[in-house]
């Protein structure tokens, strides 16, 4: 399936204002928000998963420390979610051909989607990708070197 | 974040049957749909 170097990123670092709760953290399925995006991005062979971590960092450390992601500390106080994509961003240059994007709270995204963008990026030449339901975009980005 | 995509450039759209792209756990009501 995956003939190129393909990297993830989550970025986890938020206050959640107006969800008021911890959003990584909270019950998806079996698991958590961010175990259901990790399980997602493994499912077609991404090795090189990225959580951007910032707001209760420790506890989200912990957590997620048995599944192999590598975490990247973002100052949330300071840091707007961009500034986190960068982090990530700059962490994987040179690292990957390709790197999934999403925001923490939509983890929701299956496997197949993950797989035809891919297919779709290879045959591109673009720099982002973008999924799209019913005429409105979404997420995970998919981002070319 | 939306906002975010629309600014991006180079830029190709796909569309795909996968409801769950445009989901999110942003607010209450965006999590309680995402758990049905």
């Amino acid at each position: 399936m995956i003939n190129k170097k393909i990297a993830a990123i989550i970025v986890a670092e938020g206050f959640a204002s107006r969800m008021k709760a911890f959003k990584p953290l909270l019950p998806m399925g079996k698991s958590t928000i961010i175990e259901t995006a990790i399980d997602t991005f493994k499912s077609v062979g991404i090795k090189d998963i990225i959580i951007v971590t910032g707001k209760n960092v420790e506890e989200l450390e912990a957590h997620i420390e048995q599944t192999g992601v590598i975490c990247l500390r973002s100052d949330y106080t300071k840091n707007k979610m961009f500034d986190s994509t960068c982090l990530a961003l700059n962490y994987l240059k040179d690292k990957c051909d390709m790197a999934f994007f999403t925001p923490v709270d939509s983890p929701l995204f299956t496997k197949y989607s993950l797989k035809q963008m891919i297919l779709k990026m290879n045959s591109l030449n673009r720099e982002v990708l973008c999924p799209c339901y019913l005429k409105e975009k979404g997420h995970p980005l998919l981002i070319k070197k | 974040m939306k906002g975010a995509i629309r600014r991006l450039k180079d830029v190709e759209i796909t569309d795909l049957p996968d409801p769950a792209l445009i989901m999110d756990a942003d607010t209450t009501e965006g999590y309680e749909a995402m758990k049905l």
